[in-house]
Order: C-alpha cells, then sequence, then structure tokens
C-alpha cells in the first residue's frame, strides 16, 4: 500500500504539472538566390543582397548568422552553418570576411525584405574556393508551459567564393553500387561516393548506362540530375534511381537476369574529358513472383496430363 | 419752375417703367450657377491630339440648380485661345448616357444619381472655335432635368475628334445645360499635365528562390506518464522552389549538452533523450525517448523522406541530434517544385518509469534549403 502511493505520486504531479497554454503562430520564409557561386581576387571588395519573404500571416523576426557551412551528412548540395568554434579553426570560411546589413531582419506577412552584404577579400588571401553562409534563424516567442516540442525555421544561401585562378581540380570515386543484389521490379537505386580532392567545388555530372546479360542497352539515366556540388575537401554520397515498369525496353531488349551498370563521370570545368571518373557493378532482376507463379502452373498442367494418362491406361 | 415740375413728373415714372420693365426682362431668362459639375477626362496629358493611344472621352457628371424643360442642350465650352486644341477634327460625337462614375463621391451632388435623360436619341457633336468663337461640344436630345439631381454622360470620339490643349496647367471650361429660356451654368478649371502616365517596370527574377514553411511553432505533446504509452503531436512542412530541388534537414537542442530530446530544465532536471539509434520503436515496452517522422509530401514525386524518419510504422519515430553539426537530413527532392507541397511532421515522445513529474520540452531547429 505503501508503495503504491509512491508510484502515484509522480504520476499525479506529473498531471498537476501540465499548463496547456501555448501561443501558436506559422513560419515561413523565401529565399533569393539560393546560393551563390562569385570569383575574387585578393583585396577585392563585392556587395550584393539577399532578398526573404514571408508568406505567412504572422510576423516573424529572424537572427542573422554568418558562418563557414559543411555539407549535411555528406549530401552534396546542401549546407548547415559551423559552430562557432568549428568556424574559427576551419581552413576555408570566409566569415570574417563578410558584412551585413542588418543583424535582425523582422519579415512582415508578403513583404520583400532585402539583407545587403560585403565581401572584402583580405590581400593576403591564398587562392582557392573559400565558402561562407548567410543563415537565418527564426526568433520565436513561445511560452515556455506546458510539455512541447518548440520549432524553429533556418535558411540561408551558401556563397562560394574563388579566389585567383590557380586552383585544382581533383576527385576520387570511393563507391558504385546498386542498394540491392536482386530486385524484383525495376526500382534500382545506385549509390555513388565520390571524394572531392581539389581545393574548388565540383559539380559532378554523367550517366549511367545499363545493359543486359546480351550486351543491349537497357537504359541510360543521368547521373547527379540536380547538379549537387560537393565542396573541396569533402565526399559526397548520391543517389540515382532507375525506374521501369516492364521487363522490356522500347528497342525489346529485356531487363531480366543479371545486368551490368556502367558509371561514367566527369566533373571538372575545364577539359572534362581528360579526368573521368568510371565504374561498374552487377545486380539481377529477378521477377520471382511470375516465376513461381509460371511454374506452378506448369507443374500443375504436367500433374493433370499425367493423372490423365494414368486414368487413360486403367479404362 | 413749372415746367421743372412737368419734367419731373415725366421723367420719374417714364425711369421706374423703363427700370420695373428691365428687371422682368433679366429674371425672365431665368439663369443659373449648376449645383454640381465635374468632368472626368481619360487622359490628362497635355497636346493629345485624339488620335489611337492618344484619344480622350471624359463623362460629364451635371445637377442643375433649376428644373431643366426638355429637349434641351448641354454645351461645353473650351477657351478663345485655345481653338481647335479640344476639338481636333469637327464633327459627330460618341455619346452614352451613363448612371455611374469611377469618381462619384457618395453622399453628395457628385455622385451621378441616374444616366442623362433623352427627348428622343442624345446626338452630341464638337464644332472648332475661330474669329469670336471657342471650340464647343454640344449635346442635343436632353430630355427634362430635374434640379438636385446629378446626371452622367459620357462622351468620346467619333467623326468628331477630341483632344487636349497644348499647355499644361489650368483651362477655365463653361458647362451649360438650357431649354429654351432656362439656363444653368458654370465655369472650373481643368488642369493638365504635362504627362499622366506612370510607365511602372518590373522584372521577374531568374534567380532559384525557396519557399519553405512550417505550420505551427509549438507542437502540444499533451500529458506523458512514467513508464506509459506514447505521446505525439504533430504540425506541417511545405516547401516550393524554382530550382534544382529543396531539402529539409532537422536538429534539436536537448540538455545543450549530452542529446536531443525533451529536457526538464528545473530541478530534478531530466531528459527524454532522442537516443543513439537511428530509431526509436515506442510501441516497445522497453524502449522510451523523442523522435520524430514525416509524410511523404508525394507518392511518384522525387521528393523523398530519409528512410529511418518515414512515417510507415506506426509508433517508430527517427532519431535527432544536437547542434549543426548534428543536423539530418530528413526530406529532400530533386527538380522543381512549382507549387507548395507539404509534409506531416509527427513528433513521439515516451518518458521512462523514472522521469521526474514537471514540464519537458525540446527545441526543434528545422533547417530548408535549395541545392546549389
Amino acid at each position: 500500500m505503501k508503495y503504491n502511493g509512491i508510484l502515484l505520486l509522480p504520476v499525479i504531479i506529473l498531471l498537476l504539472s501540465v499548463y496547456p497554454s501555448y501561443a501558436q503562430i506559422a513560419l515561413s520564409i523565401g529565399v533569393s538566390p539560393t546560393s551563390k557561386v562569385i570569383k575574387l581576387n585578393p583585396g577585392e571588395s563585392y556587395s550584393d543582397e539577399i532578398v526573404y519573404w514571408n508568406l505567412s500571416q504572422e510576423a516573424d523576426t529572424y537572427r542573422v548568422f554568418i558562418s563557414g557551412f559543411e555539407q549535411i551528412e555528406n549530401q552534396p548540395g546542401t549546407a548547415i552553418i559551423l559552430t562557432a568554434e568549428e568556424d574559427a579553426i576551419t581552413n576555408y570560411s570566409a566569415s570574417k570576411w563578410v558584412t551585413v546589413s542588418k543583424d535582425i531582419l523582422e519579415l512582415e506577412p508578403n513583404k520583400n525584405v532585402k539583407l545587403q552584404y560585403t565581401i572584402n577579400v583580405p590581400t593576403d588571401t591564398t587562392d582557392g574556393e573559400f565558402n561562407v553562409e548567410i543563415f537565418l534563424i527564426s526568433e520565436n516567442a513561445y511560452q515556455q508551459q506546458g510539455t512541447a516540442a518548440f520549432t524553429n525555421l533556418a535558411a540561408g544561401t551558401p556563397i562560394l567564393i574563388q579566389i585567383g585562378d590557380d586552383y585544382v581540380q581533383n576527385a576520387e570515386l570511393l563507391r558504385f553500387v546498386a542498394d540491392k543484389k536482386v530486385y524484383e521490379k525495376i526500382d534500382v537505386n545506385f549509390l555513388t561516393t565520390i571524394k572531392n580532392l581539389g581545393d574548388m567545388h565540383i559539380t559532378p555530372t554523367g550517366e549511367i548506362l545499363i545493359q543486359n546479360i546480351f550486351r543491349q542497352e537497357v537504359a541510360r539515366i543521368p547521373f547527379n540530375k540536380n547538379a549537387q556540388s560537393l565542396l573541396r575537401d569533402t565526399l559526397g554520397n548520391y543517389e540515382d534511381n532507375w525506374t521501369q515498369s516492364g521487363y522490356l525496353t522500347p528497342s525489346k531488349a529485356i531487363a531480366l537476369g543479371p545486368m551490368k551498370a556502367k558509371l561514367m563521370v566527369t566533373y571538372r570545368s575545364f577539359q572534362p574529358g581528360f579526368a573521368v571518373l568510371a565504374s561498374e557493378t552487377t545486380f539481377w532482376i529477378i521477377p520471382w513472383k511470375i516465376i513461381i507463379a509460371i511454374l506452378t502452373v506448369l507443374l500443375l498442367a504436367i500433374i493433370i496430363r499425367i493423372s490423365k494418362k494414368k486414368i487413360e491406361k486403367r479404362v | 419752375m413749372k415746367s421743372l415740375k412737368t419734367s419731373i413728373k415725366i421723367v420719374v415714372p417714364t425711369l421706374f417703367l423703363i427700370l420695373s420693365t428691365a428687371f422682368f426682362i433679366v429674371f425672365s431668362a431665368q439663369a443659373g450657377t449648376l449645383a454640381a459639375v465635374y468632368i472626368f477626362m481619360s487622359r490628362l496629358k497635355a497636346g493629345l491630339d485624339g488620335s489611337g493611344a492618344n484619344a480622350v472621352q471624359f463623362i460629364l457628371a451635371i445637377d442643375t440648380a433649376t428644373n431643366i424643360p426638355t429637349a434641351g442642350t448641354i454645351t461645353i465650352e473650351f477657351p478663345d485661345d485655345e481653338d481647335t486644341s479640344w476639338c481636333r477634327t469637327a464633327g459627330a460625337l460618341t455619346v452614352t448616357a451613363v448612371a455611374a462614375s469611377a469618381v462619384d463621391l457618395t453622399g453628395t451632388t457628385w455622385d451621378i444619381d441616374s444616366a442623362l435623360p433623352t427627348s428622343g436619341t442624345l446626338t452630341a457633336a464638337c464644332s472648332q472655335g475661330g474669329a469670336g468663337t471657342v471650340d464647343t461640344i454640344t449635346i442635343s436630345s436632353v430630355g427634362s432635368l430635374t434640379a438636385g439631381t446629378t446626371y452622367g454622360v459620357q462622351v468620346a470620339s467619333s467623326t468628331g475628334v477630341l483632344g487636349t490643349n497644348g499647355t499644361t496647367g489650368e483651362h477655365e471650361v463653361t458647362v451649360t445645360a438650357a431649354s429654351g429660356v432656362t439656363l444653368d451654368s458654370k465655369s472650373f478649371k481643368i488642369y493638365l499635365l504635362g504627362d499622366d502616365a506612370v510607365v511602372i517596370t518590373a522584372t521577374v527574377s531568374d534567380m532559384p528562390t525557396v519557399v519553405c514553411s512550417i505550420s505551427s511553432n509549438t507542437v502540444n505533446l499533451g500529458t506523458l506518464y512514467p513508464g506509459g504509452a506514447y505521446a505525439t503531436g504533430g504540425h506541417t512542412i511545405s516547401t516550393s522552389t524554382t530550382s534544382s530541388g529543396y531539402y529539409w534537414a532537422v536538429y534539436g537542442t536537448g540538455d545543450s549538452s549530452t542529446d536531443a530530446g525533451l529536457y526538464k530544465s528545473t530541478a530534478t532536471t531530466h531528459l527524454i533523450p532522442s537516443g543513439a539509434t537511428a530509431t526509436l520503436d515506442l510501441t516497445n515496452a522497453t524502449i522510451y525517448g523523442f523522435g520524430l517522422t514525416l509524410s511523404d509530401p508525394d507518392s511518384t514525386d522525387p521528393a523523398t523522406v530519409a528512410p529511418n524518419f518515414v512515417d510507415t510504422t506506426a509508433g517508430t519515430f527517427g532519431t535527432i541530434d544536437r547542434l549543426y553539426s548534428g543536423a539530418k537530413l530528413v526530406l529532400s527532392q530533386s527538380g522543381t517544385q512549382g507549387s507548395a507541397e507539404n509534409s506531416t511532421v509527427t513528433y513521439g515522445a515516451k518518458a521512462g518509469s523514472s522521469a521526474p513529474a514537471g514540464t519537458y520540452q525540446e527545441t526543434v531547429y528545422w533547417i530548408c534549403g535549395g541545392y546549389y
């Protein structure tokens, strides 16, 4: 009895402690441009603007952050700012070069707000690519009562700043595989990992050629059709999907059995054909349900035929 | 002296008779000032020749002070030194009785009450001025006008062509409504401008854009019971983009040191963590924590929810981490998304049996962007 009271007490307190009082507002932010690539020289200054807008019914307040950025979970083309500590030690951050016109932006509903920024490149900057993101995070006045999850909205404009003309574009293909070895239907995800070894971002492009056992081309799909870029000194995972409703291509090539996929990727902005990343992978397409159904029908037909013959012999 | 008296006897009655007669002659014309009048011109630019894009038309609103009998006329006369500039080509004009205009002032006499009545068919013409005459627009076959009623009529070029004088500034016009000996008139000024059009230009940017929205900044998770079932709450996120795709990433705050999750910041502090595993099966009696799922915005489009955050298994939630470096990509799409598409975010939380009572909160940061 005493123990029951001890167990009930926290439950009662937990129930009594709930104050469901919340000020719920919607958050919205539009950004243009979504990214920017600039070529500058040491000592040069550059000014431009980023436009923001808010499509919600309430005004939202956003705080402006300036920091170097990295990719999110090795996903090319994504950006998340670094913490202050990380930004201080990274070699490629241009956050100290950038000044903005405002630290806080009040985004009124359906109204464009411009944020001017200036990039001053130090005179002693070495050639290569540096990055910075002008990043906005909402500041909400939610009431701190009750058990709840609060949400903040953040969006930014990654800026890639190329300094000088003396740079290296180099990359290595680390992986090219299909996500499974056997497929029942044609819904194949090709997983590719590329490491950028140069001092510029790269935007790999290319094709994946798929052949059947007779070396007939059954499909040709674009690699990295989003043109997602890979930052310097990082690796990126790309995923490309091949989907087809039937097992026959328009050119009557059959997409069944052992298949081979060939990847051809270029990434250099100058003479891309001299630096091709290539690889192959294999997988199987086996429509086992259809095969089992056909085999079952055949088996039944054979059994029926044998049974009929036996009956005829007896007669 | 006698002759003077005789003269006075003749002159005074004669003068009285003359003055009395004159008085009756003047007032027999029954002239008055219009109670209200305006001309609403389609263009106010000086020097319009009335051709093509320079065509001029106007709406006249008129309220007489006296009743004007039927079969009357309304005339608009322009200054004598501006001959042939208002009536660019003499001839018939198009005339239409109108019951309203865009510049009517409701509740005043400058508010058209009725279309101009006719005594047959309304006609209008403009005549050019010359020596001793002025440019004049005449509207004929006007029906009876009642004092206190504002009538409207629209006049436009036809055979006759209307224009404007070439000098900017004020130009006095006289409007007269008359029928027989009854007439009301009023003079007022029209102001012509050097340019009456404002050219507005805008450029639709070809720069890529992304628009991201969250339906609510607060999600009430209700009451959690130590060792009890999981609670859920949610909101939607929506995205549109003009560029080559979008992505959403998410990270939490938690206790600001060990993990993301629902945190009780008051004594005794406690964290309901999001956990180290990729997913949390909160239907499992031994598992507690905090996570979230997202619905696929579309079944056929390229929008993809990260595998550990899909909402296909009830009670299973993806886990999140802290800080920018812990941001996890949860939703992405390749290609343009012209109109906003929604994904429903569901937060799931379950308190362990040791969770002390109190208020638990987590601030989740949603990062949205377009691919570069």
